[in-house]
């Protein structure tokens, strides 16, 4: 069964994202040194900055461009909004998607019109239906009136014409991220779409687009399980920080916000020195470079947006919550730990593969072998970013005839071993080798190599921390991983997430 | 290609930005603009590309080795690593229905079970130590193991790798691990919307007992030893019948070496051709549904079987029409559902096919439930457009242009070409597949495109499955035709005949189950009533289906359980009496008497059990178990679902929610092409003595109907001929 087009999404957790942050190894000081004579480094005047690392062989080239603005920077009753103007961003501009873009211009500010004086009406103690009803229909006629002027989906289609491959973007937490692949003497064509979408995007069928949001939301988080407890989690675990809101956003938010919310969050957070993109092929610095300054040159600049004020304040309580389900048990425990910058980042990345990693892993042989409480178990950093002090996870699928306590006990006994004796030798060089390894794998792709060089550029400054980390991998101590782990696995630091099956329960 | 223009508004786009306030800021990045190199253009049509540099990579190598393995070697030196891909002769679809699970099991446990010479745990730790992985698996028609590692350990991991695939251990520990994480997998089958959608879709489009769509259940994986992965991997594992595949940092004539120094001695056994079943190109029709009510969404299949390979000329032009109907934001489907009737988030739909086998044509999408009908709607709209109104030539055009402007990304690395080629190895596909490809794409005309839109697509034949809530649609779904309600619940392990059942799903489902069966007591006309019949007599016409037309037959059943049965039939053919006594069982004709076989005799005794009046009897044996099992719906009418388990026969009986009538039985049965799930339902409700029994049953299988019954006279009690069970009688 074929299963197109699952696109423009990626507010789902990613445990995966620990191990993004964990790589290199004795041969990063050598795949440094290449690298560095690869890769360029090339910022504009208005603050863009690009990174092109120049590869052998098939003429195509890959490129992702890093947002630095996710749902953390979302406040109630604008949840969902970075990943809303994420789906807006391919609605095409002025000159692309539009039959007619003078009249079409009109024709959407008459529907924002339309749509705040509905929204206004509904949104009183006590809605007057008639008029409300009445505002709606307004709306509607504006919305069909606007769609005359709309070609559907010409960003896509040029894209798609022209040879692209992997087209989609992703929001999460903290980033916004969009990509594709091209032959490269489509490269032009590159910079004049990623320059035009950013320079002057159209909000053309918004309301539509906002209808497919809560579509996705409905499918990703609100018909499964496990996107039912994570939501859940997030929201508990976080007292403060906004990573405790859904990245897909509240659905009360996504039935409310506006054109005008998503134009004003654009205009505040898109701007060039709030960008970084790195372009991974068969290119040549030198001739791409006037290109980049042509296009992409001539958006405006802007001031970076301010970071965020909220810290999370330290847990101080065991929080649990519990969903009953239909759906059979699942047990998650969850702990607060530092950002991704944090030195200690790489002591986190050792107790997640020591614990969670492969068939040696400590849970695997233990809750799966041994006990068989638990048939499979998944550890790490990430949820839901690593920019922000976050959450490092454990996750357990209880076996048939196993409860999520017997998993608890079982779990338990192993965190805290973590904490009071010391990995073997054995584990701790298993964790090297891997981390060598890894990197070694990673740097196979055009596609995957620009996703890794984005991120560490955004969150570091500086793409080389890829192959730093190697040397910090290296130093972790068997002192370093009790330390941590005992400040760590601690109860007061603790929220338990669990699904316990009831037969009558969760009926939506 | 004449798409349609974007209008160009020299001025708009400066009008935009002023009203930003940021005109000045724009002029000043234009300034920046190297001087003497030709401007930015205002609009995609301006820009002109130069011609891709030619490119092309080598092909992968290729030995035969004398025992005839064939090896395949790609060099890559970019990085330190080499990996090794096999692939060998075999496939989940020679499993036998009781062993479903079997491939599976065997081809994971090769790697996980350990080696003859390494314990599980010993290979866990070798592998990574090493940083270095090997995992194998086998699929529905192929066997794949695969090892990854750095370069300076290839040779180790070699020989590991060698043991995996000729000498596994099968440690009965880990095949218990590996037991119980299928077991956990099965009873969370019903978790996930998507996940019921592909599999009930997939049986109604090959039959559930198909090996196509046939899944593992507890019985199946419960009865599944050590001694049948052995067998299964001593059948399936050859050098004759296998591939390998070596990519990365290593000459070929090192990597024919290594190979040939760790697989060289290994023996062929003798040759054997594998043949692998196809499917029936019949696949079910008319509305289904399976009811789950934690979800927010209906998730949505429809389609048929349909009826290319890849290998047929047609494939070139399919894959043009796929790519108008749902290749991308600009298909059809998507401009449709998605983008002007922000219906669903994700759509899909295409002609399915593979080389060597006919698939599905499949459409699906999820969405809210109060726009399941509009989007089912929808969904069918467009696949009849797109036979009524065939793509343009400015779709074709656009579809043409994505697939060989991307062509590069086909052949863009080393390991790519070398993958491809080994599929083409395994599956008999010419070497030069994707060349054709090209060439076949470049020639495919708007009248093929038209031509194979109206060969694969029959909406006639549309099978509808929707996954979801019923409570809160649009309409109902029985304005797309009478409604099937499958069953979905997870069949317990069998439970011996006589024997409690061992492991209850739950009290509180047993319990429902129990008022269920009370209820449909009452309806039915209250215990007294049922229980006081020792013997039923039946008059009735039935209608059975038989290629395009219907044989009527007439008859008379006479049941007396436990074991007395007598059914005479007048049909066509002539006429036949079956009788049923005890342990004997005959069938007279114009022929002569036959004993029965003791398979039918038993099938024959299940249909006298089902009968409701002599099952609903059963309630209080102890071989009779009931649970709840949810909710459906006969028709449009809401049903309580409730799995019975009687003697050593399971059904899912569905009991009108509202009056407690039994609307519908589903239990095996004998289909057309061996046994199968058949659903019987029945209508037509009327009093006979002190009871209210159904006048009609219906009984299909996948939604095609196979048989009517109309009961034309119910006697109860009635006196019974000395001689009616008297097999030797006439």
């Amino acid at each position: 069964m074929v299963f197109n087009c699952v696109r423009r999404h990626v507010w789902a957790f990613a445990l995966a994202v620990a191990s993004l942050i964990g790589v290199a190894g004795p041969a990063a000081a050598q795949d440094l040194a290449s690298f560095e004579k690869r890769l360029t480094v090339h910022t504009l005047p208005n603050g863009y900055t690009f990174l092109i690392l120049e590869r052998d062989g098939a003429p195509v080239f890959s490129f992702a461009t890093r947002v630095d603005v996710g749902s953390a920077q979302e406040v109630p009753g604008i949840t969902g909004l970075a990943h809303m103007f994420e789906h807006m961003a391919f609605k095409g501009t002025p000159r692309l998607g539009t039959r007619d873009y003078e009249r079409e211009k009109v024709a959407l500010e008459e529907l924002e019109a339309a749509y705040q004086a509905y929204e206004r009406a509904r949104a009183v103690f006590k809605p007057d239906q008639a008029e409300v009803d009445r505002l709606l229909k307004e709306f509607k006629a504006k919305q069909e009136a606007a769609r005359a002027f709309v070609i559907p989906n010409a960003f896509d289609d040029v894209v798609s014409r022209e040879g692209g491959v992997g087209l989609n973007a992703s929001t999460d937490a903290e980033a916004t991220t969009y990509y594709y692949s091209l032959p490269t003497n489509k490269f032009e064509l590159f910079a004049y779409l990623e320059s035009e979408r950013f320079l002057h995007p159209v909000f053309r069928e918004f309301y539509q687009e906002r209808d497919v949001v809560m579509e996705e939301r409905r499918q990703r988080t609100e018909s499964q399980p496990i996107g039912r407890l994570i939501e859940r989690l997030l929201a508990t675990a976080f007292l403060a920080h906004p990573y405790k809101q859904p990245t897909v956003g509240y659905m009360s938010d996504l039935q409310r916000f506006t054109m005008t919310d998503a134009e004003r969050f654009f205009r505040q957070y898109y701007v060039p020195s709030n960008m970084v993109t790195a372009i991974v092929g068969n290119v040549k610095a030198k001739e791409v470079i006037p290109i980049l300054d042509r296009y992409f040159g001539r958006l405006p600049k802007g001031d970076k947006p301010a970071p965020l004020r909220t810290i999370e304040p330290p847990q101080q309580a065991e929080i649990s919550v519990t969903l009953r389900e239909r759906a059979q048990p699942l047990y998650i425990e969850a702990y607060h730990k530092p950002s991704a910058l944090h030195p200690d980042e790489p002591v986190y990345d050792a107790i997640a593969e020591i614990l969670g990693r492969g068939r040696t892993s400590r849970l695997y042989r233990s809750l799966v072998e041994q006990q068989k409480v638990a048939v499979q178990a998944q550890v790490g950093g990430g949820l839901p970013g690593v920019k922000y002090p976050h959450l490092f996870l454990v996750l357990a699928v209880p076996a048939r005839d196993a409860s999520n306590d017997q998993v608890a006990k079982a779990l338990q006994a192993e965190l805290t071993r973590m904490a009071e004796e010391d990995v073997t030798d054995d584990e701790l060089a298993r964790f090297r080798t891997r981390a060598k390894a890894d990197l070694v794998r990673s740097l196979g792709s055009n596609s995957g190599l620009a996703s890794q060089l984005v991120t560490y550029q955004t969150l570091t400054g500086d793409w080389r921390e890829l192959f730093r980390y190697v040397q910090r991998m290296e130093a972790v101590t068997k002192a370093d991983i009790r330390r941590v782990a005992a400040s760590l696995f601690r109860a007061n630091n603790r929220t338990v997430g669990r699904i316990e099956h009831d037969a009558t329960g969760g009926t939506q | 290609m004449s798409t349609q223009t974007p209008t160009s508004c020299p001025g708009s786009h400066l009008r935009l930005v002023a009203s930003l306030g940021l005109i000045g800021l724009v002029l000043a990045g234009l300034l920046a603009a190297p001087r003497g190199a030709f401007a930015q253009v205002a609009t995609v049509d301006e820009l002109k590309y130069p011609p891709l540099p030619a490119f092309s990579l080598p092909r992968p190598t290729r030995t035969v080795l004398p025992n005839g393995l064939v090896v395949l070697v790609m060099e890559d030196h970019e990085l330190p690593l080499v990996s090794v891909s096999a692939r060998f002769r075999t496939g989940s679809l020679l499993e036998s229905p009781d062993k479903v699970g079997v491939a599976g099991l065997t081809g994971s446990q090769m790697r996980a079970g350990g080696t003859e010479a390494l314990a599980p745990d010993a290979l866990d730790r070798f592998l990574e130590d090493r940083a270095a992985s090997i995992e194998t698996g086998i699929g529905d028609d192929a066997g794949t193991a695969a090892m990854s590692v750095l370069k300076e350990d290839f040779k180790d991991v070699l020989r590991v790798f060698g043991d995996v695939l000729r000498r596994p251990r099968f440690d009965p520990a880990r095949i218990e691990v590996a037991r119980r994480a299928i077991e956990a997998s099965i009873a969370r089958q019903n978790d996930n919307p998507g996940s019921i959608a592909t599999r009930e879709f997939r049986k109604l489009m090959y039959g559930a007992d198909s090996p196509f769509a046939r899944t593992v259940t507890y019985a199946s994986i419960r009865a599944i030893t050590r001694d049948d992965l052995v067998a299964w991997h001593a059948k399936a594992v050859d050098p004759a019948r296998t591939i390998l595949a070596v990519h990365g940092d290593i000459t070929t004539a090192e990597a024919v070496a290594a190979i040939t120094e760790v697989f060289g001695e290994w023996k062929p056994g003798p040759k054997v051709t594998v043949t692998f079943p196809e499917p029936s190109p019949s696949s079910a029709t008319g509305v289904h549904e399976a009811v789950k009510t934690d979800v927010a969404q209906s998730t949505i299949r429809i389609g048929h079987m349909a009826s290319l390979k890849s290998s047929h000329p047609d494939y070139y032009a399919v894959q043009v029409l796929n790519e108008v109907l749902s290749g991308g934001f600009t298909s059809r489907l998507f401009s449709t559902v998605r983008t002007e009737k922000g219906l669903a988030y994700s759509v899909g739909g295409s002609v399915g096919s593979a080389y060597t086998r006919i698939a599905p044509f499949a459409m699906s999408t999820s969405t809210k439930t109060g726009s399941t009908a509009e989007t089912i709607e929808t969904l069918i709209a467009e696949a009849r457009r797109i036979i009524a109104e065939p793509p343009t030539d400015e779709e074709i055009e656009r579809a043409r242009q994505s697939i060989l402007n991307s062509f590069i990304f086909n052949s863009a690395t080393r390991a790519q070409v070398l993958a491809q080629q080994l599929q083409y190895e395994y599956y008999g596909m010419p070497s030069d597949w994707l060349e054709r490809y090209r060439t076949g794409i470049e020639r495919v005309t708007k009248a093929d495109v038209a031509r194979v839109a109206a060969k694969y697509i029959d909406p006639s034949r549309f099978a509808i499955l929707v996954v979801g809530p019923t409570d809160g649609r649009d309409r109902p779904l029985s304005t797309f035709g009478p409604v099937k309600t499958l069953d979905i619940s997870i069949p317990e392990p069998g439970v011996p005949a006589n024997a409690p059942a061992s492991t209850p799903p739950d009290a509180a489902a047993a319990a429902a189950g129990r008022v269920l069966i009370e209820k449909a007591v009452v309806a039915l006309g209250g215990s007294e009533a049922v229980d006081g019949v020792k013997v039923l007599r039946e008059e009735l016409v039935a209608r059975v289906v038989q290629g395009d037309g219907e044989a009527e037959i007439q008859s008379t059943m006479l049941l007396a359980p436990p074991d007395r049965l007598r059914q005479e039939l007048s049909a066509p053919m002539g006429a036949v009496t079956v009788i049923v006594s005890g342990e004997t069982a005959v069938m007279q004709s114009a022929r002569g008497v036959m004993p029965l076989a003791p398979s039918q005799r038993e099938q024959t005794i299940r249909q006298g059990r089902r009968s409701l009046v002599f099952l609903l009897q059963g309630r209080a044996a102890p071989t009779f178990s009931a649970f709840a099992a949810g909710e459906g719906r006969v028709g449009g009418t809401p049903v309580s679902l409730v799995r019975v388990q009687y003697h050593d026969d399971t059904m899912t009986v569905g009991i009108d929610t509202a009056t407690g009538r039994i609307l519908s039985l589903l239990a095996k049965g004998q289909g057309p092409t061996g046994p199968t799930e058949v659903l019987m339902e029945f209508a037509d409700y009327r009093p006979v003595g002190g009871l209210v029994l159904p006048h009609s049953r219906t009984s299909s299988i996948d939604g095609r109907r196979m048989q009517s019954v109309s009961v034309t006279r119910v006697e109860l009690n009635p006196s019974v001929p000395a001689d009616a069970f008297d097999p030797q009688a006439r």
